[in-house]
């Protein structure tokens, strides 16, 4: 029988590591939720950070739930952690769940603002050089859309607990997984 | 491919899209798509395959089923990794029948029969 080989380190993950995260994800999160972090409402739980010191996960913390910032292959991902149970969901699923009606991928678009990008627009700078100064931003114009979105959606149950939406999940039969992962001890 | 060839063809990627005449959350998925498509083909499936021919025991470290039903974004290509080997990717037969392989849930380790 051969070695083990691990799933979760194929090639991609181990040769593209800027998109797996990148050096200002943490900077440009603190940018985007800067005003919940000074108020208190929202606290910087964990940050993990690659080998090649490349920042791939942020979790913040409000009084009551994890919000989970985390890049995968070019991907933004944000998972919702309740503090309780740690059941955990996919902030997107969970909008849509709450809110059958939205056409969250239209919203995200919408929403989307990279002010690096628009203010090299401005300054006159050739398409190659805004992608330049973008994509050292890279997740920055997803993270305004999903601070946006949250503050619209999500803000009664992150900021207020004015319900559980593990209890309406579970309610409608939904089977939710537990998250062990470190970091939310 | 070091890390930084692969930021330069990303770059590339988005440069043609915004070129084109798109917005950049636009340009960015589609780069992205285009990006992880040649990746996917050029790297990830030749190393699952060469595991898989080599007789490897393939250890999940993961959640299979939560990530087999995930959305494509968020299973990402461990969700791919898992349907080639379990259904087969792109019309290839799966990996498991192909290498006669079989799971065994109390190790999350595909091994070989």
């Amino acid at each position: 029988m051969g070695i083990h080989t691990m799933l979760k380190l194929s090639p991609i993950k181990r040769i593209s590591w800027m998109v797996n995260g990148y050096k200002l994800f943490l900077e440009d999160i603190k940018e985007v939720f800067g005003d919940e972090l000074v108020k208190g409402c929202l606290k910087i739980k964990h940050v993990n950070w690659t080998k090649n010191q490349d920042c791939n996960s942020v979790i913040l913390e409000s009084s009551y739930q994890f919000i989970n910032f985390h890049i995968d292959t070019a991907y933004l991902i944000v998972y919702i952690i309740d503090k309780n149970s740690h059941e955990f969901i996919n902030i997107d699923e969970l909008i849509v769940f709450l809110n059958s009606e939205v056409d969250l991928k239209k919203e995200k678009k919408n929403l989307f603002f990279d002010p690096y990008f628009e203010e090299a627009k401005m300054k006159g700078m050739t398409i190659q050089e805004q992608v330049i100064v973008s994509n050292k931003h890279w997740s920055i114009g997803e993270l305004n859309a999903y601070k946006k979105i949250i503050d619209k959606y999500l803000s009664e149950i992150i900021y207020l607990n004015k319900f559980s939406w593990t209890d309406e999940m579970n309610e409608s039969g939904r089977f939710l997984y537990t998250t062990k992962m470190s970091g939310i001890d | 491919m070091p890390a930084d060839e692969y930021d330069a063809l990303l770059s590339k990627n988005v440069d043609k899209y915004l070129g084109q005449g798109y917005s950049l959350p636009e340009a960015r998925e589609l780069s992205k798509i285009e990006g992880m498509e040649e990746f996917w083909t050029d790297y990830n499936y030749p190393f699952l395959e060469d595991a898989f021919q080599r007789g490897d025991n393939i250890r999940v470290l993961s959640n299979k089923d939560y990530y087999k039903n995930a959305s494509p974004e968020e299973g990402s290509f461990f969700k791919r990794e898992l349907e080639a080997i379990e259904d087969g990717w792109n019309g290839n037969q799966s990996l498991m029948q192909k290498y006669g392989y079989s799971y065994d849930a109390q190790t999350f380790t595909y091994k070989k029969n």
